[in-house]
């Protein structure tokens, strides 16, 4: 889970800078509907993952437990 | 040196196409796709996906070695031929099912090594036996950090649109299909959905909101295309995706209850003595004649099929009308893994050539010509069941193979009877004497048994002048 976390930061600075895609070797159109349920789909994942991400830390806080979250498994993290 | 001939279904990536030269099948990787290919390469996926048999495998020849129209290619790859070229328009639940899950676990296999797919087409996956193997090395080119999944709306379209048909609704989306060979689109499916399967979230995402955001952007409030171009998908949210179709697809059961052939067992007209007949004669052909490939049309659940495999046939390619038993011989050609891929026909409207230039996807006449074929108890769904004359018929089956079994069921048989059983006999001309005549003209009789005094013949024939 933890590696998902820190494996999304660059995808949301991506979203954030607003990185386009390049379509050199796209012969195929996505379609319009897939694409806006695709974004939708990438946004509720990064919320959901941010609110994920949040809630650990807050556990986390309240166990006082100072180690980091590398041992956390069996999330499945379904979108 | 002839030239190469470019297969007419190949035209619409512009990285390479597929050539057919003496026998051999070779692909072009063009120049603007050779660095995604050396990369595929490099990365050794293209040989694990291979070895795992989810890849048809492909080796590098020289590129000079043969004379190709056009540029020359940066490389060019062999493969191996497939025995049968088939289509989604052919295939039962069962094999679209396998086939769909085969391709989300290539999707997934490939993000592992930092590739993806550049689309969804069903027509790159093909079979070897009932095992689905994915064809178009060139659909693989690295992924890059959140793009979108280009292939979706395709996916849905030719996978996951005609199995929801089937599975949800009960209706075989076989003759869809073949109609719209790009797949069932997927605004109509949403309409043909009912409340409840909004219940699935995948029903609800991939149809229903798919369906919705489409209509919507057709409307007014349409996006610009500049901003639909940055639309992203975070890795782990598309790996979810296909995960969860997976999981879902791999649920998904034939809907529409028994068929007319799925109770095989309970369905024959015939004693145990004439069926052991049958078998022996149906053994001593494929023993003496060895076809590397043999059809069996009226496969029904594959019990000749897999006689004829055991009998030293290199592989068998079965059709039949009746999807439940289409079903049944595929789950058991996978479970008893036969080299046998049942397949869907309809003998009186056999696929036609369609798609570009009414070349892209080939006919059933010039796909099926093989080495041998079984054709039991077949024919009087032809003559009597369709009404196509008796000789006609005759000629169609002898076209098939040089050599093969054709059966001809009387009259009397109670399977023949259930035929007329509701409308007017037609057919004074339908009888023994007809039909050995039929196949006399076209062939020689190698040999022939009547599995009861006046029942059912059995004729084994050998084609005049052999190979056509």
């Amino acid at each position: 889970m933890i590696e998902r976390i820190f494996g999304l930061a660059p995808w949301l600075a991506l979203a954030y800078l607003g990185f386009g895609i390049s379509s050199a070797q796209a012969y195929l159109d996505p379609g319009t509907g897939s694409i806006i349920l695709q974004a939708v789909i990438g946004a509720v994942t990064g919320a959901l993952i941010v609110i994920k991400l949040y809630w650990y830390k807050l556990k986390q806080f309240f166990k006082g437990d100072g180690k980091n979250g590398a041992d956390e498994g069996g999330d499945k993290g379904r979108s | 040196m002839t030239d190469a001939v470019r297969d007419a279904g190949s035209f619409r990536d512009p990285g390479g196409h597929v050539y057919e030269h003496e026998g051999r099948i070779l692909r072009t990787v063009m120049p603007p796709a050779a660095g995604s290919y050396r990369a595929l390469r490099e990365s050794g996926l293209l040989a694990d996906l291979a070895a795992r048999g989810l890849l048809l495998e492909a080796r590098d020849i020289d590129p000079a070695s043969v004379k190709l129209p056009g540029s020359a290619p940066a490389y060019l790859l062999e493969h191996p031929r497939l025995p049968f070229i088939s289509y989604p328009y052919e295939w039962g639940f069962a094999a679209r099912r396998a086939a769909a899950l085969r391709h989300l676990e290539l999707h997934l296999a490939a993000l592992d090594k930092g590739f993806t797919l550049s689309d969804a087409s069903a027509y790159n996956i093909q079979f070897q036996g009932p095992e689905p193997v994915f064809i178009d090395h060139l659909s693989l080119r690295p992924y890059r950090p959140g793009e979108i999944w280009t292939g979706h709306r395709q996916f849905c379209m030719q996978f996951l649109n005609p199995l929801l048909l089937e599975a949800k609704l009960g209706i075989s989306p076989l003759a869809w299909l073949r109609g719209q060979i790009d797949g069932i689109d997927t605004a109509d499916l949403a309409r043909l959905l009912r409340w409840k399967h909004r219940f699935s979230w995948t029903i609800l995402a991939h149809v229903f909101l798919q369906a919705r955001f489409q209509s919507g952007a057709l409307g007014g409030a349409r996006k610009s295309d500049a901003k639909l171009k940055q639309a992203q998908l975070p890795l782990p949210a598309l790996r979810n995706m296909l995960v969860s179709l997976r999981d879902f697809i791999s649920g998904l059961t034939r809907g529409g209850g028994q068929t007319v052939w799925s109770d095989y067992a309970g369905n024959t007209s015939y004693a145990d003595a004439e069926a052991a007949r049958k078998r022996a004669f149906v053994g001593s052909m494929v023993a003496a004649v060895k076809p590397g490939r043999l059809i069996d049309l009226g496969c029904n659940t594959g019990d000749y099929s897999a006689l004829a495999l055991a009998h030293g046939a290199g592989t068998v390619i079965g059709f039949d009308f009746d999807l439940g038993a289409l079903d049944l011989a595929f789950a058991r050609a996978q479970r008893e893994r036969l080299s046998f891929l049942p397949l869907w026909l309809d003998a009186a409207n056999p696929s036609p050539d369609q798609g570009w230039g009414q070349s892209e996807r080939k006919g059933f006449a010039s796909r099926a010509r093989v080495d041998g074929l079984l054709a039991l108890a077949l024919l009087h769904h032809l003559v009597i069941g369709r009404n196509v004359p008796m000789d006609d018929a005759v000629a169609w089956l002898i076209d098939r193979a040089p050599q093969g079994v054709i059966e001809f069921v009387p009259k009397s048989d109670p399977m023949v009877q259930r035929l007329l059983a509701l409308r007017e006999d037609i057919f004074p001309d339908y009888d023994e004497a007809a039909f050995r005549a039929a196949v006399l003209r076209r062939a020689r009789i190698q040999q022939e048994e009547s599995l009861s005094p006046g029942g059912r013949l059995l004729i084994w024939y050998e084609r005049e002048g052999g190979m056509r």
